[in-house]
This record gives C-alpha cells, sequence and structure tokens, in this order.
C-alpha cells in the first residue's frame, strides 16, 4: 500500500507544483499584478518582433541624420551616429533580457542545488555552506562581479559569467530555508519511513514542493538582473560596440545629454522592466501575507 | 549583554578569515599569472623583480603556506601595491574611504529622515491617492538605473541651471581642512571654517541626493509594509479605546515597533550604499573607493581590487554587527531572550 503511495509522491508533487502555481496566479487578479505583466508584454513584443517592427537596422549610420529628436519616423529619435534608438532599444533587449535570465537561471541553480543540500543534511554541511553564503553576501557583489569581468575580458558572455558567479548566495538562504520547512511533513516523513533513498526524497519529494516559491523569487529576480547588467554594460565590462546594449547605450548618450533622448529611451526599458518585475513581486507577496492581505 | 557582545565579536574571526579566503581564492583562480596580475608588465620584464615577489608573497611553496603568507602580510597592513597608482593599495584605501563614507553616511541619514515618516504617512492612508504615489515613487527609486538619473541630475543642475558646484568635494579655491577624520564636513566644523563645511555639503548634495532614490526607495517601503504589520494588532486598538489619540498611538506604540525590522535594512543598505556608490562616485568624480575601484577593473589592477572589497566587507560585517546588537538593544524581547539563554 505505503509502496504505491510512495511512487505516486512524484506524480502527486508534480501535480502540486502545478496547482500552486495556479494558486499563487488565481491570488493576485489585482491591478499591480496586471500592470506590471502588461509592461514585461509590451517589451517582449516589442523584443521578440525588433526585426518586424523596425524600419531599420540596430546598425544602421546615417551620418547626416544623426542626434535627430524623436519624430514619426524616429520614434526615439537617432544617435551620434545617426542610428535609430528604437531600432536599437528594441535589439539591446535581445542582448540584455536572455542575459539576465541566464545570470539568474545560474544563480538558482547553484544557490537552490547548495541550500537544498545544507537544509537536507544539515549538521557540518549546513554550518560551512551557510558560512560561505554569509562572508559572500558581505562581499560588494558589484565590486567582484566588474573584478571577474575585467579579469575574463569584456563581452557578453563574461558578464553573464561574472554576475552568476556572485548571484546564488540569495537562492541558498529561501531554499535552505524552504527545505528545513518541508523536512519535517508528513509526506516527507512516510517516504523515509517507506525507505527511500535520501538523494531521491531530496530531489522527487522535497525540492518539487519547495520549487513554486523560489521560480517566484527567481521570475522577480530577472528585473534586478538587468539592473545589475545593464550596469556592467554602462561601466564598459559587458556587451561591446557596436553590439546595442541598454546600459552602454545610455553610456554612449553621457557624452550628449543636451540632446536628452539619446541617454533617456535606453534607460527607459531598464527601469519599466525593473519596476514591472518589482510590482509584480509586491503583488505575490501582498497575496501569500495574510498580516498585509488581510485588510486588503 | 556584554556577554551576547562579546559572542559576537568571537564569531567576527571566522567570518573574516573566510573573506581573507574568499579574496585569496579569487586572486588564484583567475586565469593569469598571479605575478603578472599583481606587478605591472614591465616589472614583470625583469627576473629579479619577479623572483623577489615570488619569494615575498610564497608563490614557490604549496597553495596553503600561499595562503598562510597572504594572510600574514595582510595583517601588517600589506595589500600588495596597485598596478595602476604604482603606490601601497592600503594607502591609496586610506586616502579614498574617507570620501565614500562620507557620502554614504549623509545619503543614509537623508535617506532615514524622508523615508521614515513617509512609509509610516503611506501606511495610515493605505489605499489613497498620496499611499498610491509613494509606492509608484519608491518602486520606481528602487528600479531606476541610477546612472541615467546621475547623468541627468548632473546636466540639469549643473550645467544648466547651475544651483549644483562642479563634481569633486570642495570648490578649487578651497583648502581641505586639516584631516582629523577626513570626513570634510566635519573637519571643517571641527576647524572652526564653517564655510568650508557649508561648501562641502553643497558638493555632497546632489551626489547623495541622486544615490538616495534608492535608499529611500528600500527603506519606505519597508516601513510601509512593516507599519502594516502593526496597525492592525490588538494591542494598538487597546491603547485607542482608552482614549489615545491617533497621533500618541503612532508615535509611542505603533512607530516603535515598526521600527524594529526597519534598522537592520538600515544596517543592510548602508553596506549596499558603500558598494553602490560605485556609479554615483564615478560620474560625479567623488573620489571614493567606488570610482577607485571602477578604475582598477578597466585596468585589470587586481590587488586593488580586493582591496576595495575586502574594506567594504569588513565594513559591512561590522555595521550589520552594530545593527544586531542596536535590534537587541530596542526589543525587549529579544534582551530578554539573550539572557534568558545567556547567550
Amino acid at each position: 500500500m505505503s509502496g504505491v503511495a510512495i511512487s505516486g509522491n512524484a506524480v502527486v508533487a508534480g501535480r502540486s507544483l502545478l496547482r500552486r502555481l495556479s494558486a499563487v496566479v488565481r491570488l493576485v487578479p489585482n491591478a499591480e499584478f496586471l500592470v506590471g505583466v502588461v509592461i514585461i508584454g509590451i517589451w517582449t513584443v516589442l523584443i521578440a518582433a525588433a526585426p518586424v517592427i523596425t524600419r531599420y537596422g540596430p546598425l544602421n549610420q546615417q551620418i547626416r541624420l544623426r542626434l535627430q529628436p524623436p519624430s514619426a519616423v524616429h520614434w526615439f529619435g537617432t544617435d551620434q551616429l545617426g542610428r535609430d534608438i528604437f531600432s536599437r532599444v528594441c535589439y539591446g533587449g535581445r542582448e540584455s533580457f536572455p542575459a539576465a535570465i541566464a545570470v539568474v537561471a545560474i544563480g538558482f541553480l547553484i544557490g537552490v542545488s547548495l541550500g537544498a543540500i545544507a537544509g537536507y543534511r544539515r549538521g557540518v554541511v549546513d554550518d560551512v555552506v551557510m558560512r560561505l553564503t554569509d562572508m559572500f553576501l558581505a562581499f560588494p557583489l558589484i565590486v567582484l562581479a566588474m573584478a571577474v569581468a575585467a579579469a575574463l575580458g569584456a563581452s557578453l558572455s563574461h558578464g553573464i559569467i561574472a554576475l552568476a558567479a556572485v548571484w546564488w548566495p540569495s537562492f541558498v538562504r529561501v531554499s535552505r530555508a524552504l527545505v528545513l520547512d518541508l523536512s519535517n511533513k508528513e509526506y516527507v516523513v512516510a517516504a523515509r519511513a517507506a525507505g527511500r533513498r535520501p538523494a531521491g526524497i531530496l530531489f522527487r519529494v522535497i525540492l518539487p514542493n519547495a520549487l513554486p516559491p523560489l521560480l517566484v523569487m527567481a521570475a522577480i529576480d530577472v528585473g534586478r538582473a538587468i539592473l545589475s547588467f545593464s550596469i556592467l554594460g554602462f561601466l564598459g565590462l559587458g556587451a561591446q560596440p557596436p553590439q546595442p546594449e541598454w546600459g552602454a547605450m545610455v553610456s554612449a548618450g553621457a557624452a550628449v545629454m543636451d540632446d536628452w533622448w539619446v541617454a533617456l529611451f535606453p534607460a527607459l526599458p531598464i527601469l519599466t522592466l525593473a519596476f514591472a518585475f518589482n510590482l509584480i513581486g509586491d503583488s505575490i507577496r501582498d497575496a501569500l501575507d495574510p498580516w498585509v492581505g488581510g485588510r486588503r | 549583554m556584554t556577554r551576547y557582545i562579546l559572542k559576537r565579536l568571537l564569531l567576527l574571526i571566522p567570518v573574516l578569515l573566510g573573506m581573507t579566503v574568499i579574496s585569496f581564492t579569487v586572486t588564484r583562480a583567475i586565469p593569469t599569472d598571479p605575478v603578472i596580475a599583481s606587478i605591472s608588465q614591465e616589472a614583470s620584464n625583469h627576473p629579479e623583480i619577479v623572483a623577489a615577489y615570488r619569494a615575498k608573497w610564497g608563490l614557490d611553496k604549496p597553495l596553503p603556506m600561499q595562503y598562510l603568507t597572504y594572510l600574514r602580510n595582510l595583517l601588517h597592513g600589506d595589500m600588495g601595491v596597485s598596478i595602476y597608482t604604482h603606490r601601497p593599495v592600503v594607502d591609496d584605501l586610506i586616502d579614498y574611504l574617507p570620501a565614500t563614507i562620507e557620502l554614504a553616511t549623509v545619503t543614509i541619514f537623508f535617506s532615514v529622515i524622508i523615508s521614515v515618516p513617509l512609509g509610516i504617512l503611506a501606511a495610515m492612508l493605505r489605499g489613497s491617492v498620496p499611499d498610491f504615489v509613494v509606492r509608484v515613487l519608491t518602486l520606481a527609486g528602487v528600479a531606476m538605473p541610477i546612472f541615467w538619473l546621475a547623468l541627468a541630475m548632473l546636466d540639469v543642475f549643473y550645467l544648466h541651471l547651475g544651483w549644483a558646484p562642479a563634481p569633486g568635494r570642495l570648490d578649487y579655491s578651497l583648502q581641505p581642512p586639516p584631516a582629523v577624520t577626513r570626513l570634510y564636513i566635519i573637519d571643517a566644523l571641527i576647524a572652526g571654517e564653517p564655510r568650508v563645511a557649508w561648501n562641502a555639503l553643497c558638493h555632497i548634495a546632489l551626489p547623495a541626493f541622486v544615490l538616495s532614490t534608492w535608499s529611500i526607495g528600500l527603506l519606505t517601503r519597508m516601513t510601509r509594509a512593516s507599519m502594516l504589520a502593526v496597525l492592525p494588532q490588538d494591542f494598538l486598538r487597546n491603547v485607542r479605546s482608552k482614549g489615545a489619540s491617533e497621533f500618541y498611538v503612532i508615535r509611542r506604540h505603533a512607530a516603535p515597533n515598526a521600527m524594529i525590522p526597519v534598522v537592520t535594512v538600515v544596517g543592510l543598505a548602508y553596506g549596499d550604499l558603500l558598494s553602490g556608490a560605485l556609479l554615483v562616485e564615478t560620474i560625479f568624480g567623488w573620489p571614493g573607493i567606488g570610482r577607485y575601484a571602477y578604475t582598477a577593473a578597466i585596468h585589470v589592477d587586481f590587488p586593488a581590487i580586493i582591496g576595495v572589497a575586502l574594506v567594504v566587507g569588513f565594513i559591512y560585517t561590522i555595521v550589520n554587527l552594530v545593527v544586531d546588537i542596536i535590534y537587541a538593544l530596542l526589543d525587549p524581547r529579544v534582551r530578554a531572550s539573550l539572557l534568558a539563554v545567556r547567550a
């Protein structure tokens, strides 16, 4: 009897993952959540459809049309080399957005693995992992990322590696806390009693149940990653010119701040996307927090 | 309480040691010869210089021994020589750190003064238009690409309006006050030169304002959330039912309870401001360790970068320790449990 129940555990856990995710989405039909989704949706469409909706190539230079203010032809104006800024912003997202997701994904994999093992094994392993995480959190991460990026040589992929290398500590703390909490649930005790191997319990029974909040956290983190990635780009340690990248474009606009559109429009997606991801994070947190949500 | 503080101070030792292990590992993990990474290209052409360097840092010995040499040099205040400035990293840090401390401290004071009342007000007026405006603005503050804001502010307030003074810590016509704390505002006041102090304050105002968008956003949101968690609680209804004015209820009962988690976040934010100042310092020409770290990174100047990382990490750890102790002092429940456990 119990054998059947345990082998069904993974299925139950998988189903519970779906149920929890949909529960989270159902909980937050509020305006904030929707505004966040709409902002992210708009940028996603602009970025994905960039070749279709832009009239000029992101690298097309029309020197005679340099520094044109926004107009019906050039929606976001043109830069010092006469390149269409709208086109560059849309194509720039093809660097920044996937890069930010990659940073969070790598950080997630490292952080959740370490956190899950620390929370499950406890004892010395837990102590070592957590102290290591604390020390990393104490270091100025942007300075470390800058150092790694500079040492590897400035490029898009090295920027991703540099940020991912310092991104994992926050995931360790949260995943450890979740695993610690879930380890005491009846179904985990049941799996253990049925003789399931520790690795099986951790990866097939506990982790699937810890994933929904972690995935939400990761999704919200993408906004922060976009911001951090643009900082590396601004400092010249990320994507290199003439590749369009939002941070690097703001940096290029610094020389012509009186032509405000050159620096403003590349900053716009960074601001609005980080804003939208935070908004979604807020609304989910409010929906899940009985104290705050109760008086809504 | 003394025991708690002592225990926390003892626990500091492994944390600081661990940080040196990380910084040591980073310098060894980079895919370049540590000799080339730590002395200049020209110097590495001279075998005797390379040999002397290898001997000093024990590079001819196994890694654990190298670490011990590294630690010994560090404890003697030797972080190596910057490749770019050709000066001992420690001397550079002593020159640049005070500017960053001054900037971060002014910023955190300004942020707390703005954020705490704003957060309390937003929580009391929950759901109203002012609350909505505060929420949107603080969220924008957290999401703001600060490098763009810094450029825009510099353009508007310095180039066009001329309200802000030129970049730097003081006007060129003024002499820095005699160094006591190396924080210009305080040093000028000590030296009895209010004009210099005022000038330093004018210079710090714009970079501090730009830097504070992030910390004001963070602290206001934290204060608001914390107040919202306290406001519906029974003890407040009890105080109100006794006929206390709403102002008294907030000031005497709600706010002190809501401030406890905020204190922790202020500590964390201060640590983040030290490294977050990097962009603002670079754009405003502020001679702090952020700009120093940026210049170092561009020139792949590893001794300097690691020096900055260690110093900021060290300050961050100390600030958080102080905050934890304040936390314990503020919250009678934590204090009581500490005394009960005899931690």
